[in-house]
């Protein structure tokens, strides 16, 4: 049957309805993104501009429950844990 | 019925037809971690394929944002539900996983094909369990996924003026870019009463015959996956061509060189590498340690099918999103998600080098080499040991020629403000 509005009880009908876990999965999560950016050679400011983007739903997800500093602190750690913190920036080249 | 081997399930399975396998079967693998749900892929697709009259509501590639989303809406949840009703508790996973023949050890629960039989209507019995969705399930791809937001009855004009009435993400999701799996043993070639649907001896590639098709829409009732959709304006059904004139070299662009489709080169994400995989007698993936796919799927095992319990045999592989609870992945992508994501997490020299090949050129790579670079970095990551190196890979295309050289510390080139977007 076509349906106008969203049916919480119908097990069905998963779609815009707050998916119940326990998990915390928001860390793991946003760790995924800022190595995957950082393999792609973003710099650690380009990857917190990513979090602080609302189009980018994601990131900006982890941005808004968490807040900027333990975004900032996650980027931090997960360059200096890959060996990326000293000397990323001078990598990148901007042709400007 | 025929007794076919499905290499995915790791053992025969009932199969409406003999087993006929093409020369190289096109296969892709997608890096879910890497999605950003732009929706390039789609829009490449539409703008090449899908854009006259009655196709307005035919995305042949799509992205959906799981867990909630789906096109047609729950098109997995519902297919699942179906096999679970018709073999109750039974759809599990045993046996040990062994080489190529059986890598995620043995499927012990029921098929499409297999659940199909017992499902006999007053038409007879289907020749894959499957059901047909709703105009409305196919009538939003992707439309309130990310942003839930609705309306009260009968203003359905004012969804976007009421984005406070439905809940936002707070937790886990990501993207699942789909498009037609151009299966082994394709349902949607299994059901049609026309025989209008075939798969090449040459790519496997399966497409519907247009002169052929009658609109029955079996396909679309029979493919799992839901990826085979009607035309109201043709009264057929269509699908993913595959951009055949693309993969077969035809693409000027190309010269003269098989070339990844347009979804996979238009992929703003560099989440996909497409390309063409050698087939065994027995429909197993001959062995080719230096192409890339088949590092992939059978080295790394890092790349996995979709519900390979379907048992289409389907020759879409995903690299699963690491943070998304494995309960969950076990159901989408098999028993081998567990060490896929220990691999991917912490990947070794050979996957670092490998993955770069992702999206950096067009033309389709047949073999990969990798020079040997300076060690970068080296570490303990989650109690393992981890080396980074400075490694080249090299990607070659059909005519043995060099088409990709990247560095696993590539540099990065920024496009100067003013020619931002200056093609
Ligand atoms: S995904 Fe569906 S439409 Fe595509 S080949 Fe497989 S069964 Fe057919
Ligand atoms: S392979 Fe070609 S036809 Fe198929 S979904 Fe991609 S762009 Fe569309
Ligand atoms: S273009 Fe690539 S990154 Fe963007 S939605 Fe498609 S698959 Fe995902």
């Amino acid at each position: 049957m076509p349906k106008h509005e969203v049916d919480s009880e119908d097990p069905m009908e998963l779609m815009g309805v707050t998916l119940a876990t326990h998990e915390d999965t928001l860390t793991p999560m946003a760790e995924c993104f800022i190595e995957e950016f950082m393999r792609m050679r973003f710099n650690p400011e380009q990857v917190l501009e990513l979090f602080k983007n609302p189009d980018y739903i994601g990131p900006h997800m982890v941005w808004e429950q968490r807040g900027e500093g333990f975004v900032r602190q996650l980027i931090a750690d997960s360059f200096a844990q890959w060996g990326r913190a000293a000397n990323h920036e001078s990598r990148v080249t901007n042709n400007a | 019925m025929s007794n076919v081997y499905n290499w995915q399930l790791g053992r025969p399975m009932d199969y409406p037809y003999d087993a006929a396998f093409p020369r190289e079967q096109f296969a892709f693998v997608f890096n879910l971690n890497r999605c950003i749900g732009c929706q390039s892929c789609t829009m490449a697709c539409k703008s090449t394929w899908t854009f006259s009259k009655g196709q307005e509501y035919m995305w042949w590639n799509n992205v959906e944002t799981k867990p909630y989303g789906g096109y047609p809406a729950h098109w997995d949840v519902k297919t699942l539900d179906l096999l679970e009703k018709a073999n109750p508790g039974g759809q599990s996973w045993g046996g040990t996983p062994q080489n190529a023949k059986a890598p995620y050890g043995q499927f012990k629960g029921q098929t499409v094909f297999e659940a199909a039989k017992h499902n006999v209507s007053p038409e007879g019995a289907q020749k894959a369990l499957g059901y047909l969705p709703t105009d409305e399930e196919w009538a939003g791809a992707n439309r309130f996924e990310d942003h839930p937001t609705g309306a009260p009855k009968g203003e359905r004009d004012r969804y976007f003026q009421r984005p406070e009435s439905l809940p936002q993400h707070k937790t886990w999701f990501f993207y699942l870019a789909r498009l037609c799996n151009h299966c082994s043993y394709p349902a949607c070639l299994a059901a049609c009463p026309r025989s209008a649907i075939y798969k090449r001896p040459e790519d496997g590639i399966v497409l519907i015959d247009q002169e052929r098709c009658r609109g029955y829409r079996k396909c679309m009732e029979a493919c799992p996956y839901k990826k085979s959709l009607y035309r109201g304006t043709t009264r057929t059904s269509e699908k993913c061509v595959a951009c055949y004139p693309r993969v077969e070299g035809r693409d000027p662009d190309g010269g003269g060189l098989p070339m990844q489709t347009r979804c996979m080169s238009a992929c703003i994400g560099h989440i996909r590498l497409q390309g063409l995989v050698e087939l065994n007698a027995d429909g197993t993936w001959k062995e080719n340690r230096q192409h890339p796919l088949y590092y992939l799927v059978h080295v790394a095992k890092v790349a996995l099918p979709l519900y390979p319990q379907f048992g289409t045999e389907p020759n879409g592989y995903y690299i699963p999103p690491r943070w998304v609870p494995l309960p969950y992945l076990r159901q989408m992508f098999g028993p081998g998600v567990d060490a896929a994501i220990e691999r991917y997490s912490v990947p070794d020299r050979e996957l670092l080098a490998v993955l770069q090949l992702f999206g950096k050129d067009r033309r389709i790579c047949f073999r990969y080499e990798i020079k040997q670079g300076p060690k970068v970095f080296e570490t303990n990551i989650r109690g393992k040991k981890f080396e980074m190196f400075n490694d080249t890979v090299i990607g070659y295309g059909r005519d043995g020629k060099e088409i990709a050289r990247i560095a696993v510390e590539e540099p990065v080139h920024v496009r100067p403000a003013q020619h931002a977007n200056s093609i």
